[in-house]
């Protein structure tokens, strides 16, 4: 049973929700501070440092209040999981999303706009949102990705969505 | 072969982090992640990211309280410590955990040998 005391704490974070989610930020960037300082110690190189602890972190999507509505996955070109990982490299036209396949998953991509309106089109296929990690050399990179049954791609005649798989 | 880390049952991490600061008293997230996966052995398998999402629900609930500070190292960061409240929810955490473990046990136990009653 929610208590009074649970519920005014709700409505609360309902109404600072920007303060409490940069307080939030502050606490995670001084989690990853700390990871960094230990591994330091333990005489990592200071990027190797920083990318073990990100790498430890993981997740920070789930860890904040509430998940993201819509996929905001920015992933681009054919990178695959396990290639290097070249600074920062995002489109607002590319999506990544996980498709379930029934003893193994794979990962697409593809273009924004059409998957939009596959979305709208074919919601029953479309499982959640979740989060993954591009890790290799370098930085890893966090991106939120959209859990899809493998349906989701189905050929359409009129506008065929054509994902490129990466990994497996 | 290594064995694969150990999931955490759903309910586990919030026993943990009351259990460890019950124990240690007030720690920051990183404290509270790093002792859990030390304590375990390193056997269970922690996001240290689902941390905050255990502390944001504790503190909901009460049972922890939180204030910033500065750690050993220097670093600016933010310190959980367990209420009274939160202590009773930890009590009565431990022994439905204890019951259950030891009807698990006799589960386990049991012989195929064994009659039916």
């Amino acid at each position: 049973m929610i208590t009074v005391a649970e519920l005014l704490q709700k409505l609360t974070a309902v109404f600072y929700k920007s303060s409490h989610d940069r307080e939030l930020d502050e606490e995670l960037a001084s989690h990853l501070e700390l990871a960094t300082d230990e591994y330091l110690h333990q005489g990592l190189s200071p990027q190797e440092a920083r990318r073990k602890a990100v790498l430890r972190l993981g997740g920070i999507e789930q860890s904040q209040r509430g998940t993201p509505r819509r996929a905001r996955l920015a992933v681009a070109g054919n990178r695959r999981p396990g290639s290097p990982v070249r600074g920062p490299c995002s489109s607002p036209r590319v999506r990544l999303f996980r498709v379930y396949r029934s003893h193994h998953r794979r990962w697409y991509h593809s273009g924004c706009g059409r998957l939009q309106h596959r979305e709208q089109s074919a919601g029953s296929s479309f499982c959640g949102i979740g989060d993954v990690r591009l890790t290799a050399k370098g930085e890893p990179e966090r991106l939120t990705a959209a859990p899809v049954t493998e349906n989701f791609f189905r050929p359409r005649r009129s506008s065929p969505i054509r994902p490129v798989l990466f990994g497996r | 072969m290594r064995e694969p880390k150990l999931d955490l049952l759903q309910g586990t991490l919030d026993v943990m982090v009351l259990q460890t600061l019950a124990t240690l008293g007030p720690l920051h997230g990183y404290g509270i992640a790093r002792r859990i996966e030390q304590v375990s052995g390193d056997q269970v398998l922690l996001n240290q990211g689902t941390i905050y999402a255990a502390l944001v629900r504790l503190q909901q609930k009460s049972w922890i309280a939180s204030e910033w500070g500065t750690s050993d190292n220097n670093r600016k960061a933010k310190y959980y410590a367990i209420t009274a409240k939160g202590r009773q929810q930890l009590a009565a955490d431990m022994a439905y955990w204890q019951r259950l473990a030891s009807v698990m046990e006799r589960v386990f136990a049991m012989s195929s040998t064994e009659p039916a009653q």
